[in-house]
Parts: C-alpha cells; structure tokens; sequence
C-alpha cells in the first residue's frame, strides 16, 4: 500500500499501545473517539463524523456519515488490516461511489515512542482514484482535523 | 534531515518540476508571495529571508487572533530537493534549543509532491509534547496551496 499522496495527523498518548487499541475493539468504544461529534458533522469542517457501521476485524466493515451539501453523505469500506496493537486499514470511499476508481485507505498506526504511543492517522493512495489524485489529496490535506485523535488521547489519558 | 517521532506534516502535489517548485524559494521578493497570508484565520508576514546554509527565515503575524513571532538560522539548503531551518518563538519562550522545520521537495510520476514537517520537539526539553500537540492541531496547508497556485499558473 505504498502510496505518495498520503494525509498525516499525529498524537502522542501516555499509555502502552495495547492500551491505546481497546478502544478499537468494539463498535461502543470505536464510537467515543473515531464517532466523537463537536457539532453537526459536515463534510472538510473539523466537527466529527457518524460512526455507522463497525465490525472490528480484517475483511469487516467500517462506515461513517458526514452532511454534504445538506444531504447525508456515507463514506467507508472493508477493513484490509486489523493488526491489534499495532495497525487499523480500511478502504475509504463514498457510498455509493462519486467517481473514484478505486477507493483509498485509511491507517491508524500505533508506535512505543517517548515512554507511550505515537498514534498517526494517514489517509492515503489518492493515486488511485483518478485523474484528480492531486486535487482529491489537496481536499483532504486541507480537511483533516484533529478531532478524533484529540478525542482518543483524552479517553485514554484520563481513564 | 530525517525527523524523529515528534514530526507535524503538511503536503501538497504540485504539477511541476522540482526545480521550478524551488525557483519560489531563491529570494525574499518570491517566498513572500506564498508565505505572507491574510486568510480568515491567519494573518502573516515573512519579515526576514535570507537563502542558503546560515541564512535566516522569520515570520510574525495572527493565527485565530493570537500574536507571534519565529525565526531561525536556515541549515541545510539543498536546491531543489530540501531547506531546513531552525524554528523558535522570538524571544524564546524556554525551549532549551530550537525545533527544526523542513520544507521538501520530492519529484513523481505527476510532478512534485511538497512537505512541510515540522520536527525535533524531542530536542526542546518539557514542553516536547505541549509543543507538538500545539503545532499538530495549528499547521495549516494556506502556505502550501499558495505555492501550488503561484507554480501552477505558470
């Protein structure tokens, strides 16, 4: 999954890694920081998103739901790593699709740094949806917050 | 430089060559198109550029109504692939040493893609972690689209 047009944000949290991922372990926890809403979620403002649909192992499924443009707008796809400890891939891609050929991925990658976890969330292979890969990437580069890394580090840190 | 694991990153694919991305970096007049803002957030003005290794680079402005002011020594200045500078508020607000902000340039199938990492928060002492979660949730892409839409249009 190599990919050049990757999103990055980033937190470092004081717990263990293992910590970190029983928050990824069920659809209730997964829903407290990944489904955390600080307003109406809405599509490149940095307010959350709707977790709707969460199997949490390799080949399960993961969706979520921002408003765009006034209508409710689904977004998410098939889990491709559950690694616990260690990292979450999933495809991500409107549903139904807006025209992208292939869907991109998103990881959340657990890594001991500093006496805790480095949690990074990178949203990559925008190579693959098409003529507008720069463009896609820009969008999002520009879009991503850090509403559910703030979220999952204040679950963990304050547990 | 390879940053650590404290790094913020910022990117953007720029439909060009490095070596035109880079002609935006060779003299003040140039690197104040894309880093003097006035956005609705930010508000910032490049007062000091000088290119190459131990030159200098500061900026001062808003960002979301708050005042300030960095700068710092510029050491490595590698055309067309990468600049790095020093990065510490002015005057220092007790970081033992400064943080390091890298602009790099690397070339693909579809012309350059550019990152901003800021890095080294390791270095500065206790506020480490403080500073990077403040630089994480305060990086914006404003620089960086500039950028793009002054290679771009030609």
């Amino acid at each position: 999954m190599e990919s050049v047009l990757v999103v990055r944000r980033s937190i470092h949290i004081k717990a263990a890694p293992e910590r970190v991922w029983q928050e990824f372990e069920s659809f209730e926890r997964m829903d407290r920081w990944w489904g955390v809403l600080l307003g109406t979620p809405e599509a490149g403002k940095p307010l959350g998103q709707r977790l709707r649909a969460y199997e949490p192992r390799a080949g399960g499924r993961i969706e979520m739901e921002v408003m765009f443009d006034g209508e409710p707008a689904r977004y998410g796809g098939e889990i491709r790593v559950f690694d616990p400890g260690r990292e979450f891939t999933f495809e991500n891609d409107w549903i139904p699709n807006r025209g992208w050929l292939e869907p991109t991925f998103i990881t959340i990658r657990l890594t001991p740094a500093l006496g805790g976890t480095l949690v990074e969330l990178m949203h990559h292979g925008f190579e693959r949806v098409g003529p507008d890969a720069a463009e896609q990437h820009a969008g999002y580069e520009g879009g991503w917050g850090m509403t559910q890394l703030n979220a999952l580090r204040q679950i963990v840190e304050e547990a | 430089m390879e940053p650590g694991a404290l790094v913020v990153r910022r990117s953007i694919q720029i439909a060009a060559t490095p070596e035109r991305v880079w002609q935006e970096f060779e003299d003040p007049e140039r690197m104040k198109r894309w880093w003097d803002l006035d956005t609705p957030n930010v508000h910032q003005r490049l007062v000091r550029y000088e290119a190459g290794v131990g030159g200098w680079l500061e900026i001062e402005g808003l960002h979301h109504g708050h005042p300030f002011h960095f700068g710092g020594k510029i050491v490595a200045f590698d055309p067309p692939r990468e600049v790095t500078m020093e990065h510490d508020w002015m005057p220092s607000q007790g970081w033992t040493v400064p943080t390091l902000l890298t602009v790099r340039l690397t070339a693909n199938g579809y012309g350059t893609l550019v990152e901003v990492l800021h890095h080294g928060f390791e270095r500065i002492g206790d506020q480490a972690l403080e500073a990077f979660h403040g630089f994480e949730g305060g990086w914006g892409i404003e620089e960086l689209d500039a950028l793009r839409r002054i290679v771009e249009a030609g």
